[in-house]
């Protein structure tokens, strides 16, 4: 409750903001003679996988550490992810662009946000048909509610303030 | 009937009282509910419970109590009495900015309707405690003698809750759809309401 009213008066804080936004597992592999692959996968289970089949080289000076693929894999600001885990699985002494890798977690966000977004649409399914009025009495047969023989016609008397003093007609089946 | 009347122990032996949660109920209300929430289930269990408020519809939903969407949920076309459904209400009052032609064009999806026949609609509640500023806070006798009145000179009758110093603010007008109730009868709708003077 303290979180929720701290949220709606704008005091929440960066932990906050990250508890709105959806957490994401990367698992990064890249080696010599296979394509570097980046699979998404979100709290919902959806999950996306994009490859570059012909970017790894092999490393001259400096080669691509886990730290470094971890810190890109990171940069996720202004998505509506979170970064939960990283899982990298990375064969020593390559070289790979950083470009790329970005490159990577973009498309794969993106793919992953794409996904979400169908699948709430989907997630409904709304009979927008609505029945045909035809006359103003209304022959609306499917408005009708379920067991809507078996009911009953109730009134409802309702009182905004009460005071024990009330003269309810006792035909009111509801008050 | 307002459920901390209810708990106040007024029409406690009224088989017919349904206890009726506010729209809003940040603070004391909310906390009222909580601490109070098997006394209120116990009032509700023969006639159910009208919600207002999303917030409080799945902890009534989930005890089996029939939950009756109130005035504060403000469905007004097919979809929204579809997802009112889909939150477990039972019955619900339709918005009362729908018109007869609009109520008789809905699909209720398995809600049970209820429809406004006649009285004084409420149109807002305010947080703010209007009596308050005239120094009446001790005067409820006083209370009820205020109303606003717009620029057209209509009057607009003020109820203030003593428990919480919030105000409804009421319709200048009546409703009045008696001329309707065959038609609404006729398509399907069982419940009627009459806001009490």
């Amino acid at each position: 409750m303290q979180r929720a009213r701290d949220s709606y008066e704008g005091k929440s804080g960066t932990a906050e903001k990250a508890l709105r936004k959806m957490g994401v597992s990367f698992h990064f592999s890249a080696g010599l003679d296979r394509p570097v692959s980046l699979k998404a996968t979100d709290e919902e289970g959806n999950s996306v996988k994009k490859e570059f089949a012909e970017v790894t080289e092999k490393a001259l000076t400096k080669a691509i550490t886990e730290e470094l693929v971890t810190a890109q894999l990171s940069k996720t600001g202004g998505t509506t992810f979170r970064v939960m885990a990283c899982t990298i699985e990375l064969e020593g002494g390559i070289s790979i662009p950083l470009s790329k890798i970005n490159e990577l977690r973009r498309a794969a966000l993106e793919e992953l946000e794409e996904l979400r977004r169908k699948g709430r649409r989907n997630s409904v399914t709304i009979n927008w048909s609505l029945p045909d009025i035809g006359t103003k009495a209304g022959s609306m047969a499917t408005s009708k509610p379920d067991g809507e023989s078996q009911l009953e016609e109730e009134t409802f008397l309702y009182f905004y303030q009460v005071n024990g003093k009330e003269n309810i007609d006792s035909s009111i089946q509801r008050i | 009937m307002p459920y901390d009347a209810i708990l106040n122990g007024l029409y406690l032996d009224d088989d017919r009282v349904v206890p009726v949660i506010p729209n809003i109920t940040k603070g004391w209300h909310d906390q009222n509910i909580r601490k109070n929430f098997d006394k209120i289930m116990a009032a509700s269990s023969k006639k159910g419970i009208a919600i207002g408020n999303l917030g409080w519809i799945e902890p009534f939903v989930e005890t089996g109590i029939p939950v009756i969407g109130d005035y504060g949920l403000n469905l007004f076309n097919s979809i929204d009495f579809l997802l009112a459904g889909e939150l477990g209400v039972k019955e619900a009052i339709i918005s009362h900015e729908s018109d007869p032609e609009e109520i008789l064009a809905m699909d209720f999806h398995g809600v049970i309707p209820e429809v406004v026949l006649k009285g004084k609609i409420p149109l807002m509640t305010s947080e703010h405690f209007l009596v308050g500023d005239l120094n009446l806070c001790a005067q409820k006798e006083e209370w009820e003698r205020f109303s606003l009145k717009d620029r057209k000179g209509q009057f607009y009758p003020i109820l203030t809750n003593p428990a919480d110093c919030r105000s409804v603010i009421l319709s200048h007008k009546e409703t009045n759809l008696l001329m309707w109730k065959d038609d609404l009868k006729k398509s399907g709708i069982k419940r009627f309401r009459i806001y009490a003077e």
